[in-house]
């Protein structure tokens, strides 16, 4: 059941008010409960059974790594607990790409099918919710937190609806004590929290899917189009993921704050990163975390001996991971090697900065941080060309038209092609959205809306509501990009 | 939780008021004057009559010339036709034509096996967006719940607004066009014929065909439920019926896998209801790629020359 479907705007009520009414014990068999049938609602039977297993079998290998003495039993059962969990992430999500590259490869040596080729199943959340189980495992096998030894609050928070599909990927630190908290209606929280969820609404209806439709033409049909038609659907495309994600997850964060549960922040102004490291700090942050304890942090451990070197392998072998957690597919892996190839250069680059900012003059300043942001801006704008296209010979192509466009190769008939086909309206309405957003984002703390008179309140928030109702795109309302992976 | 509940009643009946206000003030302005889109001309006509009308899809509205057939025959005509309609479309649209005050004397309906199997032809087959202002009239709403989803149709009818929040984007550009005076295609000059503009060589592809088509054609009993329909509410408006097939490319044939069916059901329609059927699937012109501009729509020179073929048709139906 997506945030943005008309059944949400029903469920999500009726689960408030179910959670509201009944009583304190009671409370987390409510969420449970509603959880389930969210979770139900995509009517692939194979995910809930997925889902219990995790569940199950991550709370099973929990309770038996806290109980086990000797360290190499803890250990023995952690690795039992990832595979197990991997298993499920590999079944579900990447079985269909190996058959699919193992026929390919043998296919060179004859045409006959190798290996049965595997149907691409629904995975929907299933990557997120075996990362938070992983997660809890690790903490536990370190003992940063204990095992949860009650089922019901344990299932609550791996299947927690605002959280189930998208992420954020929380660590049961943060999350469990708050589950288990009895529920209390906060007029505060409540407040905030369909605010919050309003706001994630406008950013997903009404840039991210009227964005859509133009990137999806330049990049359907990339040798339709040339020069700055595809720079200017690249850039679309960071807008639109961006706005896309974000707004996901302004809405699952709305939504868990009616229950009085905060989840992590995901994203902070990412494109005004002055550099890649820095952006990988405010995009996704919850799955950079973890990635950074999970997968660099023990491979840089491992390679300590080997100093920078190892760093940037570790860097670079992280950031192929995160390519591969979100599909199977090499446009993903490239994605992701580009982000460690990023970071790895920067890691090596680090020691000569000043000196080279010395030899060239370079000061620190508002310039240079400009500079920094419009770099790193165009490096991540690079990198989705890989994330977004439809096939590697596409981004070639993409890549092509681009390192053509200094010598004058502008494709300009293509982008009033471009234009003609997605029309000014939607054009102007982005712009004028892509306006309130940066106004907003300018804003940041320093007006407190809910502090504010009634007289300031009372009209954003029914500018707000105005702007979802007439400028939203209702009709051709697309599914979150992030849900897929 | 009793302010919660206050505050967001209020935020509500604020939101509906004006919602309301902007849905009364979008249905009279499109009912009105709204004539941009072809939809909207046709249902937006008024006191004119006509001697004949011709109605279909883009095979009448691309492919029959309402000028061509006037200058042969003397006699005053409109297109009524619109891209991508399916039958329901062209009852609402004619119904609408017909309580305006407008009259004919002949309806020249145009059917070939896209039209009977719209669902698998057309991007979109129903044109629901250019009802919204008719939802009032029982007739309209019966045929739209017939061909929507029911949650859909009962938001709309329960909380009209939500109609114009499905689709805000168009009617507010339209609204927008209509303010600033912008002028679509000039339907007034045509009689409401389209005539397609392209000029570029048409070669069969057979390949293409293969590929493209989205799924087996078949009849749709929905499709001709609504035929029907049409034929039978003419005739009780004292309407002549005369069906005709508009020409398409000959190597087209092999590739619709209804085309035998929807002969045969064509006999019987014009054999039980006793009205004409002229078919030009099979006509001379079918076999000059010069006079195409894809498989199933010819260009303005084949228009043309079709046109006058109908014409002699439309003289002796008059």
């Amino acid at each position: 059941m997506p945030f943005n479907s008309l059944s949400y705007l029903f469920f999500l009520p009726a689960v408030f008010l179910l959670v509201s009414l009944s009583r304190g014990k009671l409370q987390w068999l409510g969420l449970l409960a509603s959880s389930v049938a969210f979770y139900a609602a995509f009517r692939v039977p194979y995910l809930i059974l997925a889902l219990f297993f995790v569940t199950a079998f991550t709370f099973a290998a929990g309770i038996r790594i806290e109980r086990s003495n000797t360290p190499r039993g803890k250990q023995a059962l952690l690795v039992t607990g990832i595979l197990g969990n991997l298993l499920v992430l590999v079944l579900l999500k990447y079985l269909p790409f190996f058959s699919y590259t193992l026929n390919s490869l043998l296919g060179l040596l004859t045409s006959e099918l190798f290996f049965p080729q595997a149907s691409v199943l629904a995975s929907v959340g299933v990557s997120y919710y075996v990362f938070q189980a992983i997660s809890y495992l690790v903490d536990v096998y370190l003992e940063v937190e204990k095992a949860e030894p009650h089922f019901g609050y344990f299932a609550l928070y791996i299947s927690f609806f605002p959280k189930l599909l998208q992420g954020p990927i929380e660590r049961c630190g943060t999350l469990l004590p708050q589950l288990k908290e009895p529920y209390r209606f906060d007029y505060d929280n409540v407040r905030s929290g369909l605010v919050l969820f309003a706001w994630g609404l406008w950013k997903k209806l009404v840039i991210a899917d009227r964005l859509a439709p133009a990137l999806n033409t330049a990049y359907g049909d990339v040798h339709g189009y040339s020069g700055i038609s595809l720079a200017l659907a690249t850039y679309c495309y960071a807008v639109q993921i961006y706005c896309d994600f974000s707004g996901y997850t302004d809405m699952a964060r709305g939504t868990a704050l009616l229950f009085n549960i905060e989840l992590t922040e995901n994203f902070k102004a990412p494109y005004s990163a002055t550099s890649v490291a820095d952006f990988w700090r405010r995009w996704h942050i919850s799955f950079s975390r973890w990635i950074l304890d999970y997968i660099f942090k023990p491979l840089q451990m491992y390679w300590r001996s080997r100093g920078t070197v190892g760093t940037v392998a570790a860097l670079l072998v992280t950031f192929v991971a995160s390519g591969v957690w979100h599909g199977a597919s090499w446009g993903f892996v490239i994605w992701g090697a580009l982000h460690g190839l990023y970071m790895g250069v920067a890691v090596l680059y680090k020691p000569y900065q000043k000196k080279i900012h010395g030899f060239l003059g370079i000061r620190k300043g508002r310039l240079l941080t400009v500079w920094q942001t419009v770099i790193t801006f165009h490096l991540v704008c690079f990198a989705w060309i890989f994330f977004r296209a439809n096939s590697l010979s596409d981004a070639s192509f993409v890549v092509r038209s681009l390192v053509e466009l200094p010598a004058g190769n502008l494709g300009l008939a293509s982008l009033a092609k471009l234009i003609n086909i997605y029309g000014r309206n939607d054009a102007l309405i982005v712009v004028a959205a892509l306006v309130v957003l940066l106004g907003v984002g300018a804003l940041g703390n320093r007006v407190r809306l809910f502090e504010s008179p009634v007289y300031l309140r009372w009209p954003c928030y029914l500018a707000l509501v105005f702007m979802i109702v007439l400028l939203s795109t209702f009709h051709s309302s697309s599914e979150f990009i992030y849900v897929q992976f | 939780m009793g302010k919660l509940f206050l505050k967001l009643a209020t935020l509500g009946a604020i939101v509906l008021t004006v919602m309301y206000f902007i849905t009364g003030f979008l249905d009279w302005l499109s009912t009105e004057s709204f004539r941009l889109e072809k939809p909207f001309w046709v249902m937006n006509q008024r006191g004119k009559s006509y001697d004949f009308a011709v109605i279909g899809s883009s095979r009448a509205e691309n492919c029959t010339d309402v000028r061509t057939i006037e200058k042969v025959t003397g006699k005053k005509g409109v297109n009524l036709g619109v891209q991508g309609a399916c039958f329901a479309d062209n009852l609402i649209m004619f119904r609408r034509f017909l309580n305006n005050g407008n009259s004919t004397r002949v309806l020249l309906l145009e059917v070939d096996e896209y039209a009977l199997d719209s669902r698998n032809s057309f991007l979109d087959p129903f044109k629901v967006q250019f009802y919204l202002p008719y939802l009032d009239d029982q007739w309209v709403q019966q045929i739209v719940a017939d061909n929507i989803s029911g949650t859909r149709y009962h938001l709309w009818r329960w909380l009209p607004p939500t109609k114009y929040i499905e689709y805000n984007t168009m009617y507010l550009t339209y609204c927008l066009q209509h303010g600033l005076g912008m002028m679509g295609f000039d339907f007034d000059k045509t009689g409401g014929s389209r005539l397609e503009a392209n000029q570029a060589p048409f070669v069969f592809d057979a390949a293409w065909v293969i590929k493209n088509r989205k799924k087996e054609k078949t009849i749709d009993g929905k499709d001709l439920k609504y035929l029907n329909r049409l034929i039978s509410y003419a005739s009780e408006r004292g309407v002549k019926v005369l069906l005709y097939t508009a020409p398409q490319y000959h190597e087209k044939l092999k590739y619709l896998e209804n085309h035998r069916d929807f002969l045969a059901k064509m006999e019987e329609i014009s054999h039980s209801c006793n009205i004409g059927y002229c078919n030009y699937e099979y006509d001379d012109l079918t076999r000059d790629p010069a006079l195409f501009t894809d498989a199933s729509h010819m260009n303005a020179k084949g228009t043309v020359l079709f046109s006058t073929k109908l014409a002699e048709e439309v003289r002796k139906a008059l």
